[in-house]
């Protein structure tokens, strides 16, 4: 019987020339979304190798320079680009802080719209300024399409659209009487026709996206992991939508009751709940403003700056003795001393303004990462933001990515001074060992809490949810 | 035989007995208020209509606050900093916050995508930092409760499902032939629907808009509160929703099904204001890409290229011997003035120059893209609307760039200021150090929001495609009138 009705299932679906329609139309709007992302990512990884390239073949030059520095064969007068003095490092060597976004950033665009991927450090930078390009606030404010959208906004209507009217059709065709007759039970019917839709949707969907995928050069093998959790994701979303409506249709209301109930719990899940969410989030964890560490830091450094050299210096050396002797060592003559002697007050200075920031930089930061914590944990109130959220944290792309990244930014940067001061006040050349033994900047998007889990948990019990609400009211209908 | 008269009689026979139109206007609203549905929708739009007011209004003040507070503790910063040279200073700088005008409270626009802190400083214009969606969690892109969110994107839904059974409702309750039976003109029968559908609306919307306005009246903010300001932009919103009443009774009229109907409608409602402007936003961001930071520093490198630079006194020889020739000295020593300072302000200029162009540049191709996705207004009413409800609360991209320029032509005063102090104050080759009356004297700024003569007149192309929807869809009723008389 149950396949009977499939059979006529695939005959009524196969027949509908719109649904056909909106199929294609789906289909299209998938392949644009996956397209238009891999465009900006594949522009994205060119600035990177850009940058890489660079910075190979800066470091060549370096070598080579230096080479011929220690060999008495050149001499260079400014000393900020001699590659024997540590200065030179900042300036030649600069290190870049580059994001990097995981395989399936295909999928969407996250905050990489509007973050700047790609930063050099130095010991100068801007502790918390993040931009360093040009935007249109505009299109930012607009947002860009990637398949996340299809997925979390659209795809419930399609669903919504493909189910509204399960029951009440039948109903209003007057053929509901002919199903009840048969020995199968209406619920049964109900379902197996729903799940039948469903599967339908889900295979489409994923061949769809994986089709797409292949046309933006994503590695699949590469990615499968990915692919899986998205896979899982998405079943569990759509299945939520699958039964939301079937609910609906049990109250045995008419097709026009259904859909407008039905289009009212969107708007809900999707328009309303991520506003009163985002309303809250502000709220209760605030993020403290970064013009406060602004003023804090001009204030600093002019307090640093207007103290006297060489008491900043022998302020700095009663903490630090281990320098003196160090720099008692030291191969550098008279000249070089002197040189020694401006840039060991220039980071001495620094360290001081590092230090009295530190604690407001830290606590923006962690403040950050708690607001993302905080809005993670109530996402859960919708099935749209959770799926959202957790499309950008596959994509490597959401904004606990960028906080980490952000974060590792400063503390790379905090380690690369580090070093520079440390040589400056040992009054140390630059050897090509030194060069090695560099700090480097690492970031993987792996080391970021994706909140997989979570997002499981809460899409499964938004699921349970609606199925124990058919279970109560299948009981009222009768069912 | 005589159009003329023919349509004249048909005018006066249909007004000639208008209370038909209003008798069935006033059974619509009746059902309207009947249905529980529609109580708890206008329910629930006036209960986040209040939410969106209230948060907006604290976040309004707050953000007011914090770069009131900001913007006083960069003026302590620039007053208490030690003595030094004027240029050390320039490079110091300062900072200027944005003002947020008080009609932000209705409409956001790009103000969380825009910087809000301007650094000014010497030899170099920045663009605005501190973008506050920088520091935001993900919930914000699916949009912002602010009462423009709901008055633009939420309410085009009431109105749909208000009237989107209005025709197909008579024709699944069977009152349809009823009606034909009836002495009902269809026409009278359209007014009358229209006119309840509309009814309701505005009875949902002017009161909201009037709390509003009483609100936005009494918040202290910047910018007067301008009667006429707000009641056009008033009137916008009221366009913008006579448009999807038309839709509405057009999509009801040709469907057979109120399920159908709904579907259909809400298909426009999700291309008009979710897909069609991030689709156009993807297309403005592929065909003009902005430029990345290299390209622009190449860009600014050429510019500069050749000019005097006024940290490098061999850059500027030629206008050495020129100053020297002009004041009969041989020596720049010998000079009334300091010359480092002259070189300085001479090597700003190039700056300035070349800034010009770069910034011009980059404007030149958001004005592109913004203008590849005004094209999307042709599939969408809730493009022009959106970027008239900016505008005129201030808060599009076109017055960031304005405050933008006017940062721009403060700084170069700034950095005369400045240098003109160490050029008269010091000769060349003095250590000259400057303090606090100098830094007290530096030029003020102030900036006065556009005139709203001026932000309609820039929003002329906008209004035309608002005007454009109202007209087209008010032609697509007509059309029912001529084939409802056909039949």
């Amino acid at each position: 019987m149950i396949s009977k009705i499939i059979h006529l299932e695939w005959r009524n679906l196969t027949s509908n020339r719109w649904l056909q329609v909106s199929f294609v139309l789906l289909a299209g709007l998938i392949l644009l979304a996956t397209l238009n992302r891999s465009y900006h990512h594949d522009a994205y990884q060119m600035k990177v190798d850009e940058v890489r390239q660079t910075q190979s073949i800066e470091f060549q030059n370096f070598v080579a320079d230096h080479d011929s520095v220690t060999a008495g064969l050149k001499e260079i007068d400014n000393q900020r680009i001699n590659p024997i003095f540590p200065f030179s490092l900042e300036v030649r060597l600069t290190p870049q802080a580059v994001f990097e976004p995981t395989g399936l950033a295909v999928l969407a665009v996250g905050q990489s719209d509007i973050h700047t991927g790609i930063f050099p450090v130095r010991t100068f930078s801007d502790p918390i300024n993040k931009a360093s390009v040009f935007y249109n606030p505009a299109t930012d404010l607009l947002g860009s399409f990637d398949f996340a959208f299809v997925l979390v906004f659209l795809i419930p209507l399609v669903v919504i659209a493909f189910s509204y009217n399960i029951l009440s059709e039948e109903r209003e065709n007057g053929t509901l009487q002919m199903v009840m007759s048969q020995p199968v039970s209406l619920m049964a019917v109900l379902v197996s026709k729903l799940l039948f839709r469903f599967l339908i949707l889900v295979v489409t969907l994923l061949v769809i996206l994986l089709l797409s995928m292949l046309l933006a050069g994503v590695s699949i093998s590469g990615n499968i992991e990915g692919i899986a959790l998205l896979s899982g994701f998405t079943v569990l979303y759509l299945l939520f939508w699958f039964g939301v409506s079937l609910l609906v249709n049990l109250f045995g209301k008419s097709s026009s009751f259904n859909i407008t109930a039905l289009l009212g719990v969107w708007v809900f899940f999707v328009l309303v709940i991520p506003t009163l969410l985002h309303v809250t989030v502000e709220k209760v964890h605030e993020v403290p403003p970064r013009s406060e560490a602004l003023v804090e830091m001009r204030n600093a450094e002019e307090e640093a700056m207007s103290l006297d050299r060489n008491e900043i210096l022998d302020r700095y050396f009663m903490d630090h003795p281990e320098f003196i002797e160090a720099a008692e060592g030291s191969s550098a003559d008279e000249q070089w001393r002197e040189i020694y002697e401006f840039y060991k007050w220039f980071y001495v200075v620094r360290q001081n303004i590092a230090e009295a920031i530190s604690p407001i930089v830290d606590d923006y930061y962690s403040r950050l990462a708690g607001q993302q914590e905080f809005a993670g944990k109530i996402s859960a109130f919708s099935p749209a933001v959770v799926l959202k959220e957790a499309m950008s944290s596959l994509a490597g792309t959401s904004p606990a990515h960028y906080n980490h990244f952000h974060a590792s930014t400063e503390e790379f940067r905090m380690e690369w001074m580090g070093t520079i001061r440390d040589k400056m006040l040992r009054e140390q050349f630059v050897s090509l060992d030194d060069l090695d033994t560099l700090p480097q900047f690492s970031y993987s998007p792996a080391d970021v809490n994706n909140g997989f889990g979570r997002a499981g948990m809460a899409l499964s019990f938004h699921l349970l949810v609606v199925c124990g609400l058919i279970v109560v009211f299948r009981k009222n209908a009768g069912l | 035989m005589n159009l003329n008269r023919f349509t004249w009689n048909r005018f006066f026979i249909m007004y000639r007995r208008p209370e038909m139109i209003i008798r069935i206007a006033k059974k619509e609203w009746k059902e309207q208020l009947r249905e529980k549905r529609f109580l708890a929708a206008g329910l629930l739009m006036v209960l986040l209509f209040g939410a969106a007011l209230i948060s907006s209004k604290a976040y309004y003040e707050k953000e007011q606050d914090l770069r009131l507070q900001a913007q006083h503790g960069i003026e302590e910063n620039w007053l208490n900093q030690r003595d030094k040279n004027p240029h050390g200073a320039a490079h110091y700088g300062i900072y200027l916050f944005k003002p947020e005008s008080r009609l932000a409270l209705v409409d956001r626009g790009v103000n969380r995508y825009a910087g809000t802190a301007f650094f000014v400083e010497g030899h170099v214009r920045n663009e605005a930092q501190f973008r506050k969606i920088e520091d935001e969690t993900g919930l914000v892109r699916f949009g912002e409760l602010t009462p423009a969110y709901i008055l633009i994107t939420l309410m085009p839904l009431f109105i749909i499902l208000i009237g989107f059974n209005s025709f197909t409702k008579e024709r699944e309750g069977g009152t349809w032939r009823m009606l034909q039976s009836h002495d009902v003109s269809l026409r009278k029968l359209l007014l009358g629907k229209w006119a309840g559908v509309a009814f309701t609306t505005f009875m949902l919307f002017i009161p909201l808009f009037i709390l509003m306005g009483l609100i936005i009246y009494n918040v202290s903010g910047i910018g007067e509160f301008s009667f006429t300001h707000y009641l056009i932009l008033g009137a916008f919103y009221s366009l913008y929703y006579l448009v999807f009443i038309n839709l509405t009774l057009i999509v009801s009229w040709f469907s057979k099904r109120s399920g159908a109907a709904f579907i259909t409608l809400l298909a426009i409602w999700i291309v008009a204001i979710l897909v069609v402007p991030k689709l156009f936003v993807s297309a403005a961001q592929y065909l003009n890409p902005l430029p990345d930071t290299n390209t622009v520093a190449e860009m600014y490198r050429e510019a500069r290229a050749g000019g005097i630079d006024g940290h490098v006194p061999s850059s500027a020889r030629e206008l050495e011997r020129e100053v020297m020739e002009e004041y009969g000295v041989d020596r720049l020593e010998d000079l009334p003035f300091n010359f480092f300072g002259l070189r300085l302000q001479v090597g700003e200029e190039y700056d300035t120059k070349a800034y010009n162009y770069v910034f011009g540049h980059i404007h030149s191709v958001i004005s592109d893209q913004d203008a590849l996705i005004r094209k999307g207004s042709l599939l969408s009413p809730f493009l022009p609307v959106r970027n008239l409800s900016m505008a005129m609360a201030y808060t599009d991209v076109d017055k960031h760039w304005d405050f933008s320029e006017a940062v721009e032509l403060y700084r170069q005063d700034f950095v005369r200021y400045l240098n003109e102090d160490l050029m008269y104050s010091s000769r060349t080759g003095d250590t000259y150090l400057a303090g606090s009356d100098v830094w007290a004297a530096k030029p003020d700024f102030s900036y006065e929001l556009p005139a709203m003569r001026e932000v309609l007149t820039a929003q002329t192309g906008n209004l035309l495609l608002l005007f454009g929807w109202v007209g087209f869809s008010f032609l697509g009723l007509l059309t029912i009138r001529s084939t409802s008389e056909e039949s």
